[in-house]
């Protein structure tokens, strides 16, 4: 599912923690394959995994997430 | 192992699982048809072929057995399995093979009354359609996402 109202950053996020798409999967416990459709806007995260990637990247969900303008 | 290993070897064997498989029903359904003389040597190479794709077909499903068992045994490996994405990829391939089995069926039904098919030709035909849609929209959707660290 997609959702063109949500933006993330998660792309700049990782890339700032210098990790990979494999490494970030690894630690939220999912596909890399979410982490690509994630980062591409092609899919819409579930709150569990929104937290999980939070809580990984050690930022509050929302500045992973927001709504665009 | 990682999750993109697993997933790349699922997708390998499922590939050839539904090669196997079109090949086999394939040769099952070509003798409805009666187009091959009997005894004459394509329709010995055909019977052979489909044979010998259907203990391939049966391998590949015990692969994929065995793949799936090491799914569930590995806790990270089947957290990963039941990701956003791998449920997506599913919901939408259902959802696929779904209408593939409902447009099928309805084509082959006008289909068979035009020209005469017997209902057990029919009943292939749409399982082959909706199997085929289902496997081949899931393939499609799992291979689609690439990396770009």
């Amino acid at each position: 599912m997609t959702d063109p109202a949500l933006g993330n950053r998660l792309k700049v996020l990782r890339a700032e923690r210098d990790l990979t798409q494999e490494a970030l999967a690894e630690a939220v416990g999912v596909t890399r394959k979410s982490i690509n459709a994630i980062e591409k806007k092609r899919m819409v995260p579930s709150v569990v995994t929104a937290l999980k990637l939070a809580s990984v990247l050690g930022v509050p969900v929302e500045e992973i997430f927001s709504l665009a303008d | 192992m990682s999750s993109t290993l697993m997933i790349k070897r699922m997708s390998k064997t499922t590939l050839w699982y539904v090669i196997t498989w079109n090949i086999w029903f394939g040769a099952l359904i070509l003798e409805q048809f009666d187009i091959l003389p009997q005894n004459s040597p394509l329709a010995i190479a055909a019977d052979v072929i489909g044979f010998a794709a259907a203990i391939s077909w049966f391998a590949l499903l015990f692969r994929l057995s065995a793949m799936g068992r090491q799914v569930q045994k590995d806790a990270k490996l089947r957290s990963a399995f039941h990701d956003d994405f791998m449920d997506l990829a599913k919901r939408k391939a259902g959802r696929i093979g779904y209408f593939g089995a409902l447009f099928s069926a309805a084509a082959l039904a006008v289909l068979s009354d035009i020209a005469g098919l017997s209902g057990l030709l029919v009943a292939e035909l749409v399982i082959l359609a909706s199997v085929n849609a289902y496997l081949v929209s899931w393939l499609v959707f799992i291979g689609r996402e690439d990396a770009d660290d």
